[in-house]
């Protein structure tokens, strides 16, 4: 599991000096994004794989009266 | 944390990456993630959110609006902190969602400047004239020039005075916190009164004292770091040391303190002191023993002499950040030390798009 993910961080540090202009449109565009969504209702969340909840999905309506945190996180 | 403020309604959802999904589970085993996990199997949520920095924190607030696309990085803590405390019947005006944001991110309030742009220039002007106010206004508040016609439910919410220009200073979620005139208002006048009205300020002699009291208590050694409001580095390092692996595992070992060396009272004095010079260049780390007493420091010998690894972002100073860590911890595990060396691995590549 290990190697995997080393490998994985070996592609990782290689892919930036390959796609720097693909990197920069697309910086823009989620820059736009964001500044779209911030006071509005939050997109949904169109996952799958839910753990700690048996299986059940959790949408951000149910949640309402919470404050939710939306912890974007990757390994790879 | 999840725990620590799930009682006052907090609720921590984890979003993996498309990419890598198929660790997602059991690396969330190993790092012992108490919150639940979903995978974002077409990479649809990380595209619709923009997500373009890992970790992305998103805050949503009790009414349901999205209040924080990316927290970048600030103190998420203080984040969470201010929207648990936001009573839910009051509404942020629209004008002030973008600003709100960004003060609850860097822990400032709103300043916003009433008038016409006649009215308001001279304001503006003293700004350049009046010594450290321009600091003062750029550290502490975010600050926004509206008129009346354009935000009439704001002012009459905030009852302003029909005409004139006016100051007033607003907690992120809108409170009023003071109002001032700005007519024939003084440089002296100006900075007197926004002393007055930052949010509270700490006095890192005081949280030193503190740290070094609970530093031997807990039997623990102290990870400090010296950061400045104008340096964004600071703001990547605050953010890689609350990341949850990296937060908890050093938790078992360290207390971890953050002396800012211009918004905290004797913030340069004690930073000075640890640092054994002037302020030089920030963030700088160091890890010391209950008694204050430096073990070692984010610091890497060269050739060229010391180098200060500030954010450790480049591989020798991830790799000295984690010396640092082997050399000093007591009960930290194996596994936790992978764990940090993980997460810094994983925020290095963040910082490259």
């Amino acid at each position: 599991m290990r190697l995997l993910i080393t490998a994985g961080l070996l592609i990782a540090f290689a892919m930036p000096a390959l796609a720097s202009g693909d990197d920069f449109i697309r910086g823009t565009r989620n820059r736009v994004v964001k500044d779209a969504l911030e006071g509005k209702a939050p997109p949904a969340l169109l996952v799958t794989h839910w753990t700690h909840t048996d299986g059940q999905p959790i949408t951000l309506k149910s949640l309402r009266g919470k404050v939710v945190l939306i912890d974007f996180w990757g390994t790879w | 944390m999840s725990q620590r403020y799930a009682d006052q309604g907090l609720v921590i959802i984890g979003v993996h990456t498309q990419r890598g999904g198929e660790n997602m589970a059991a690396v969330a085993e190993q790092a012992g993630i108490p919150y639940p996990l979903a995978l974002d199997h077409r990479g649809a949520t990380v595209r619709n959110y923009g997500v373009d920095r890992f970790p992305g924190y998103y805050l949503v607030d009790r009414a349901g609006s999205l209040r924080v696309a990316d927290l970048g990085g600030q103190d998420l803590e203080r984040a969470i902190r201010a929207l648990l405390a936001e009573k839910p019947e009051q509404l942020l005006p629209p004008a002030l969602i973008k600003i709100s944001a960004k003060a609850i991110a860097k822990n400032k309030r709103l300043l916003l400047m009433w008038g016409s742009t006649t009215d308001v220039s001279p304001i503006i002007k003293l700004a350049r004239s009046t010594p450290g106010l321009r600091k003062l206004i750029r550290n502490e508040f975010e600050v926004r020039h509206l008129n009346r016609l354009e935000n009439p439910i704001l002012a009459k919410l905030l009852k302003l005075p029909a005409e004139g220009p006016t100051l007033t200073v607003l907690e992120p979620d809108g409170s009023l916190v003071s109002m001032v005139s700005g007519k024939d208002l003084t440089g002296a006048a100006y900075a007197d009164w926004l002393q007055k009205q930052r949010v509270p300020v700490l006095d890192a002699e005081v949280l030193w004292a503190d740290a070094l009291k609970q530093a031997k208590s807990q039997n623990k050694r102290i990870l400090v770091y010296l950061t400045a409001p104008w340096q964004d580095k600071c703001f990547d390092l605050e953010a890689l040391l609350q990341r949850s692996t990296i937060a908890n595992a050093l938790a078992k070992d360290y207390l971890v303190l953050k002396i800012d060396t211009e918004r905290q009272s004797h913030g340069a004095q004690v930073a000075a002191r640890l640092r054994g010079s002037k302020v030089g260049d920030l963030p700088w780390i160091s890890i010391t023993d209950c008694e204050g007493q430096q073990l070692t420091s984010g610091e890497r010998p060269t050739a060229q002499g010391l180098r200060n690894i500030g954010c450790p972002t480049s591989k020798p100073d991830q790799a000295w950040f984690m010396s640092m860590l082997k050399e000093t911890r007591q009960h930290m595990s194996k596994g936790q030390l992978q764990s940090i060396e993980m997460g810094l691995a994983i925020h290095a590549r963040s910082q490259s798009h």
